[in-house]
């Protein structure tokens, strides 16, 4: 079974912990770094870190650079990484928002940030069917 | 050359009859027998009247005798009948002659053949008389003749049926009975002849004055008539009544102007619900977003703290307790702003006459506490007395740019400076500070609501401030933008109309 090299951002700190909680504990994922907002990911990403996340999960809506504004960047200066954007909001303009915006992907947050199992579960069929088991 | 009169009788075209005194026929050249087809054998010692006139009335011919003698000369025109019984028009002009002792001894008829001239004649009179019962019967148009001073001459069915006047109302009076007083007045009616006489023409549509009083849309055209001689002897003038299509192409434009009007009406409240909706549209996005976030970490965190009692870990409800309180007062807060900022485009703006030193001295009085505790220094450099405004509104836009100076600093002492002049027909306000300035991305995102760069540890704030402040001056038709360049602090630009 393969895992994905995921780079998570999201500024709410508890929320940020559950998360990667769950896609650790999944032993699906390798987190190769988590960021408050685009600002945080970017400044690592132009760090030349060793190695590039395959994944890139965005919260939508953060201080400084949000979710649209990595989905802008990443499609030009690392267009080889996913990104998959995802927020609390799961009407349907803000998914075809990001997806035309370049996302391969939208998924909603669970109801409760305690319980990203599920959540985990998804993505991880998601980054199988565009990346490849 | 020898004149001999029995040559010249022969030559004449004229044909010549000899009579003797009782009127009879005694000889008669050859132009006399063309002309009736007689020969001299047939009619020689007949009366004149017996060739021709079928009437041979002796009466009437003693008659014509006698004035020829009485005269010296008798002349009668009419038809007469040829030999063959066809007609023509003759011309017989009788002389009596008289002998050495002055005695009349007989007479001369001179007779002529004017059937060709006489038809043209005819034909010119009946074509005449055809043309004017066609201008006395024409209804449609008011047709008829000026003197050269102006004075009517002529009249015809349609200038009575147009003008309401009979032929004996007019005739012979000057045609500016016809006109308004005001072009009466100012010399309209002599300008018209004026142009004519000079140009050849007057054309032109406009007000007339009926009998009545009344006023019709008249199309009128005068002409210059001229003699053979070429001098002017009068006008003629053409009228049409063209009210009916006046009043049609009057409504029609009143309909016009007022669909357009409505039109326009609509498109204004099209745009104004087409903004409503995108409002909406944005307030939809911000409920199921930003303010469905800080439920959502409620119910976390009382979901966590069931956990936590379940674990018996007691010594973590305080924290999770601690967070729960804090979304919810998040959530507070969001509400209060958004409705806010919702109110700002609900409520009636309060137009009134506002003292702008008042209005920026109140946001800063309000603000008295941040300025003290940061030790900000405030310059107004303020060149525009009054301003037209809604005072709540532009207290509150500059007090939420005066915050923002104050809060986006980088641990130096605030400077802010707040401008404003006139500039062309509106007022241009300067807000500049000496903070951390705005990335050139960001300087429009940072009007959006709910947008914001920093995180709350390092500045707090709810992302509503600006997009309070764009509301605010677009409300009021003007426009708002910043400027910044990097590390030298922010300015933010305000156009609003002077009225």
């Amino acid at each position: 079974m393969r895992t994905f090299r995921l780079a998570i951002v999201e500024n709410d700190e508890d929320e940020r912990f559950f998360m990667s909680e769950a896609f650790r504990a999944s032993g699906e994922f390798e987190i190769l770094g988590e960021f408050g907002n685009g600002d945080q990911l970017t400044e690592w990403l132009h760090g030349s870190p060793r190695e590039l996340p395959e994944l890139v999960l965005s919260d939508l809506n953060m201080p400084g650079k949000n979710g649209y504004d990595i989905i802008d960047e990443l499609k030009v200066t690392y267009p080889d990484i996913a990104v998959f954007a995802t927020s609390t909001s799961s009407v349907a303009t803000t998914r075809d928002k990001c997806i035309r915006a370049g996302a391969k992907d939208f998924i909603a947050k669970p109801d409760i940030f305690i319980a990203y199992d599920a959540f985990v579960a998804e993505f991880y069929q998601l980054a199988c069917r565009y990346l490849g088991a | 050359m020898h004149l001999n009169s029995d040559l010249i009788l022969r030559n004449l075209a004229e044909g010549v009859f000899l009579l003797d005194e009782a009127g009879n026929i005694t000889a008669c050249n050859a132009a006399a027998i063309a002309i009736t087809g007689y020969d001299i054998a047939e009619i020689k010692a007949k009366p004149f009247c017996a060739i021709g006139d079928g009437q041979n009335d002796p009466i009437q011919y003693r008659y014509e005798l006698d004035q020829t003698l009485k005269n010296k000369k008798f002349v009668a025109e009419g038809w007469k009948l040829r030999k063959d019984r066809t007609r023509y028009w003759a011309e017989t002009s009788y002389s009596p002659i008289f002998d050495e002792s002055e005695r009349p001894v007989g007479y001369c008829i001179l007779l002529r053949d004017i059937t060709e001239q006489k038809i043209m004649q005819f034909q010119l009179l009946e074509s005449e008389e055809r043309y004017r019962s066609l201008v006395e019967q024409v209804r449609d148009y008011g047709i008829f003749m000026l003197d050269t001073k102006g004075r009517i001459i002529s009249w015809n069915e349609g200038a009575r049926r147009i003008k309401g006047y009979n032929a004996e109302d007019v005739i012979g009076k000057y045609f500016a009975i016809f006109y308004p007083e005001e072009d009466i007045l100012s010399g309209k009616p002599a300008w018209e002849l004026k142009v004519a006489r000079s140009t050849g023409k007057y054309e032109e549509e406009g007000w007339r004055l009926r009998k009545d009083g009344s006023r019709f849309w008249a199309n009128i055209v005068i002409t210059a008539v001229y003699d053979s001689e070429g001098r002017l002897s009068g006008f003629s003038k053409v009228t049409r009544d063209l009210t009916e299509r006046k009043m049609a192409e009057q409504a029609l434009r009143e309909s016009s102007d007022r669909y357009r009007q409505l039109a326009a009406e609509l498109s204004v409240a099209n745009s104004e619900l087409s903004l409503l909706n995108r409002e909406l549209e944005q307030f939809t996005a911000i409920v199921s977003h930003d303010l469905k976030e800080p439920v959502r970490t409620v119910r976390s965190f009382l979901h966590l703290m069931d956990r936590h009692l379940d674990q018996q870990k007691f010594d973590l409800l305080k924290p999770d307790i601690g967070k729960g309180i804090l979304a919810a007062r998040r959530m507070h807060d969001l509400i209060d702003n958004l409705l806010h900022y919702t109110q700002l485009s609900k409520v009636g703006l309060q137009r009134q006459k506002l003292n702008v030193e008042e209005v920026i001295s109140e946001a800063v009085q309000n603000l008295n506490n941040a300025i003290e505790q940061s030790g900000a220094q405030i310059h107004v450099d303020n060149d525009v007395p009054f301003i037209y405004g809604d005072r709540v509104q532009l207290v509150q836009l500059f007090q939420n740019l005066l915050a923002n100076a104050l809060k986006f600093t980088n641990g130096s002492r605030p400077e802010v400076a707040v401008k404003s002049w006139m500039e062309n027909d509106s007022v241009r306000f300067v807000v500049e500070d000496n903070g951390i300035g705005i990335s050139p991305e960001n300087l429009e995102k940072i009007f959006e609501i709910f947008r914001r760069l920093h995180f709350a540890h390092q500045y707090p704030g709810n992302g509503v401030g600006l997009a309070v402040c764009k509301k605010v001056v677009e409300r009021h038709k003007g426009s708002i933008w910043a400027e910044s360049t990097h590390g030298k602090g922010a300015s933010f630009h305000i156009m609003l109309p002077k009225i």
